[in-house]
């Protein structure tokens, strides 16, 4: 198979997030960034699936903070190829990130090989919407499935399994090439231990593929970026059952909600 | 008279005693050929290093043997066997070559009256051995003790050779005339016994008893490296290159190695030697695994067994075909992943071992081929993660490391910035777990109050790396090792203390220091030493009895015992003894990274529920005292899981200290440290 998944640097939590003078970015002292989890899905089912049944793991990336050691990882974990657009993450919006991938993609090859399978992770910390991967299918003209968390691909299609909320599970067959956006993977993402990494450091290398820089890195402004505002405080109700309601009853009158 | 002077079916002794020989002796150098060719196919590691130190260690712990005596019943006993053995030994070979070249003008060992009492005199301490070891067996034997038939064999035939050498005694005096003599005291004995015997079926029985014990030794000689009893070959070349007979044994480097062994071992020929030949010397003694906390709380895991695994499938695979394809796996057919994971890295299986084996190691290679194939349970992956991504294992962020000093009512020193005597390395879990903040800020208000000039490396410390080594990450190890050592470089101090065992073990002993090691101390050698300067200001006097838990880190694998003891005695404290105390105290379960992995296991006892009902046991006892930010987490734990709230308080050392250092305004009505 001809797996390409897209991986994407995200801020760290971790670290603690505090916003720059300007009111819009992240303050940089200490921010740090890490691979988007899903994404590490997306890397292990391409990995599995070329596992068990054969092909060719690309990984692609557009250019961020330590986006490299993620790169080798990926490498050292089986990938065969890592790929590095040349395009600053941070300045690009999530269509003109779906527009930058979609023309790499269109580079490899135009129409992609019927056994192509494009695997984003299916949302990330900074587009909880899962924009990207609905984007990149619509700009590549391919069927899309988000929140896939398991995929049996056959001659020139796919079963993908989907979760929806309470619990539910869905079974699609989408026809190749299409875009799946991974929510997770079969098995838990693998460890690749840290003598392998450097391994893949010293005897692989990053590609880097230009391409053409687009239009509009932006399609909406962003006004402001601030904390949550602490807007009061809880008020705990004691005492005895009876006061506790009666004091509640008080409360409701008073808001008027009854 | 020559025993070898005799027809046997036309045969002239002196031809079938060299035919025997030559047999006995061919088979045995085919085998040892054969052994020693397995050995060669693992991997090199120099351990020919300062041979006369080897020497010295080999001949204190084969000769005289203290580790046999660690288990009475069987210590002396055994020490007798072997000496037994090594006297007769040498009257075999005696005995054989004056038998083959009857020309040689020297007498026949029991012809000299000084060998022969001495012969006499070992049989009887012998057979008497023999009569306890075979008792022990049959009767008393101790858990885990292999009861083979092999074993029961040859103490047979070590009596068989014993009492030939009695009755050959007593024959031939009745043939030669019935003179006793007080050389041959139990020979007289038995002459006296046997007197009516005619003096030529006296001579007849003299040589066969010769011929019995001649023809027994070559069996032996023949049976012995195909049986357990190899480790009397072995042994003494495994006590020779044993690691701890110069270096530190907890050091996991390994010398000399010709390939990259972070990728641990697969298969037997990927074991270096040593490991290899620790399966010759294994005498099945049981030992290790009484010893083993994870095999005491019913953990996959017994060492002696990893031991005999790796010997039988070394010798399966190796001599009897079935290499490649269909060959079995070492790791997942021959040994389970979960008994290679369930080791605590304690190393009691290694202190108390009489033939020196090195099974931490062992399984630390193992561990480490799981690794390289990624094969690690998922706490135990993020844990790696963490410490990988955030240098420590809590998740947290680098720069919370020294979160702990902000609210600590100190300024500590950065001896990043400022030279400091000493450099406090505080290790992940006194900096990051919620339960040893407390205690890490009182450490820090006794050193200040003791005056001690210390300072931190703060965000520029990381995790050690003492139990990522031990779970088989060596890239990581080094990783964490080499950014350490970077910011050591970087700051200025004389010495370093640590807080945690591990961390103080791994700085001491397995950082390349290229020749300019720091003294690195545990902090309760830094108290004890205040203490005897008398810079502890001792404003309160503690009592009561407490007990003390060696940490294993700090104990067996660094031999500090007595200062922690001394520092309680100095705050006034009685300390009582567990009855696993000192080198055979008990692990809490935590080390070699086990507490990062879930207990999948169905076990019967953790081995800090063992722990702690041990130390409630104590007469009087209400505090368990602890040196070791893990076993706050471990027994802390374990006190609830087993009931015993109210019953014992774990405590740090470093806290009954606080308490006794605090102004006098703090409170003095409390001065029993359970209290506190």
């Amino acid at each position: 198979m001809n797996l390409y998944v897209l991986l994407k640097m995200v801020p760290d939590t971790v670290e603690e997030l505090n916003v720059a003078a300007d009111g819009k970015s992240l303050d940089s002292e200490f921010l740090r960034f890490k691979l988007n989890d899903p994404d590490e899905h997306a890397l292990e089912q391409a990995l599995l699936l070329k596992e068990k049944h054969g092909g060719k793991v690309t990984v692609v990336t557009l250019d961020a903070p330590e986006v490299d050691d993620v790169l080798f990882t990926a490498l050292a974990k089986g990938a065969d190829r890592a790929v590095k657009l040349p395009v600053n993450q941070a300045e690009l919006g999530t269509v003109a990130a779906a527009r930058v991938l979609a023309d790499f993609l269109k580079a490899e090859a135009t129409p992609l090989p019927p056994d192509t399978l494009v695997l984003p992770g299916s949302y990330a910390i900074d587009d909880l919407e899962g924009e990207l991967a609905p984007l990149l299918a619509t700009a590549l003209e391919l069927p899309y499935v988000g929140v896939v968390c398991g995929i049996a691909p056959a001659e020139g299609k796919a079963t993908v399994r989907k979760e929806f909320a309470g619990g539910l599970r869905g079974e699609f067959e989408v026809a190749l090439p299409a875009v799946l956006g991974i929510q997770s993977a079969d098995k838990p993402p693998r460890y690749v231990p840290v003598a392998k990494v450097r391994a893949a450091m010293k005897s692989a290398r990053i590609e880097t593929v230009d391409v053409p820089p687009p239009d509009r890195p932006r399609q909406l402004e962003l006004e402001r970026t601030y904390k949550p505002e602490a807007a009061g405080h809880a008020e705990m109700l004691e005492g005895s059952p009876e006061e506790v309601a009666d004091r509640l009853v008080e409360i409701l009158v008073k808001n008027s909600a009854i | 008279m020559d025993p070898v002077n005799i027809n046997l079916l036309g045969l002239p002794g002196l031809v079938l005693l060299w035919a025997l020989a030559l047999l006995a002796w061919g088979v045995f150098g085919f085998r040892i050929w054969q052994l020693v060719g397995l050995l060669r196919q693992g991997r090199y590691e120099n351990r020919f290093d300062q041979p006369v130190r080897r020497l010295g260690h080999m001949i204190r712990h084969v000769l005289l043997q203290p580790r046999i005596f660690n288990e009475r019943a069987i210590g002396l006993p055994h020490f007798l066997i072997f000496w037994g053995f090594l006297v007769y030994a040498t009257c075999f070979n005696w005995s054989l070559v004056r038998g083959l070249f009857p020309f040689l003008p020297v007498p026949y060992p029991d012809e000299v009256k000084v060998v022969s009492l001495f012969l006499e005199v070992f049989s009887v301490l012998v057979l008497i051995s023999l009569a306890v070891a075979v008792a022990r067996r049959l009767f008393f034997a101790p858990p885990h003790l292999h009861l083979s038939l092999d074993a029961n064999l040859i103490l047979v035939l070590i009596g068989v050779l014993m009492l030939s050498t009695l009755f050959g005694n007593g024959f031939r005096i009745v043939s030669e005339g019935g003179h006793t003599s007080a050389w041959t005291p139990l020979g007289s004995l038995l002459a006296k016994a046997f007197a009516a015997t005619p003096t030529e079926t006296a001579h007849a029985w003299a040589n066969a008893m010769w011929w019995l014990h001649m023809i027994v030794v070559l069996f032996f000689l023949v049976y012995l490296p195909y049986s357990k009893h190899l480790h009397l070959l072995a042994a003494p070349f495994n006590v020779f290159f044993s690691q701890s007979a110069t270096r530190p044994v907890g050091d996991l480097g390994v010398l000399g190695a010709k390939e990259d062994l972070s990728a641990g071992a697969a298969r037997w020929q990927e074991l270096t030697w040593r490991q290899l030949l620790g399966g010759f010397s294994c005498a099945e003694c049981g030992r290790c695994d009484r010893a083993c906390p994870a095999t005491a709380s019913g953990y996959p895991l017994q060492p002696q067994q990893l031991i005999q695994k790796v010997k039988e499938h070394m010798i399966h695979a190796g001599l009897h075909g079935r290499q490649g394809n269909g060959a079995q796996k070492l790791i997942g057919e021959v040994i389970a992943p979960k008994e290679i994971w369930a080791c605590t890295t304690c190393m009691a299986c290694m202190n108390c071992c009489a033939v020196w084996n090195e099974q931490v190691p062992l399984i630390v290679s193992l561990r480490r081929h799981l690794v390289s194939e990624g094969d690690v349970e998922r706490t135990l992956q993020d844990m790696l993660g963490n410490l990988q991504r955030y240098g420590n294992s809590f998740g947290k962020s680098d720069r919370m490391r020294a979160k702990w000093t902000q609210t600590s009512g100190l300024k500590i020193k950065d001896a990043r910035k400022e030279a400091v005597e000493y450099l406090w390395f505080v290790g992940d879990y006194a900096s990051y777990d919620p339960r040893c903040e407390d205690i890490t800020k009182k450490t820090a208000q006794v050193f200040a109050q003791a005056g001690l000039d210390f300072g931190l490396l703060y965000e520029g410390e990381r995790n050690a790396g003492n139990d990522v080594r031990r779970v088989g990450e060596e890239g990581l190890f080094e990783m964490l090792r080499d950014k350490n050592l970077q910011a050591l470089a970087k700051a200025k101090f004389q010495k370093i203390v640590t807080t945690d065992p591990h961390t103080y073990h791994t700085l001491k002993n397995e950082y390349p220091w290229n020749g300019h090691r720091p003294e690195v101390q545990h902090y309760t050698e830094v108290l004890s030493q205040l203490a005897q300067a008398g810079k502890l200001p001792l404003n309160k006097k503690l009592s009561g009895r407490v007990t003390y838990h060696d940490p294993c880190y700090l104990g067996r694998y660094n031999g500090v015992y007595d200062a922690p003891r001394h520092v309680l005695h100095a705050l006034g404290l009685e300390v009582i003894e567990m009855p696993r105390g000192r080198d055979r105290s008990y692990c809490c379960g935590a080390g070699g990274g086990r507490i990062w992995m879930e207990d999948t296991e169905k076990i019967q006892e953790r081995p800090a529920e063992s722990r702690i009902r041990e130390a409630v046991a104590l007469a009087g006892v209400q505090t368990f005292v602890v040196a070791c930010p893990k076993d706050i987490a471990m027994f802390r734990d374990a006190v609830k899981t087993t009931g015993c709230e109210g019953k014992i308080a774990v405590r740090d050392l470093a806290e009954l200290v606080a308490k006794a250092t605090a102004p006098p305004a703090a409170g003095n009505a409390a001065t029993n440290p359970q209290t506190a």
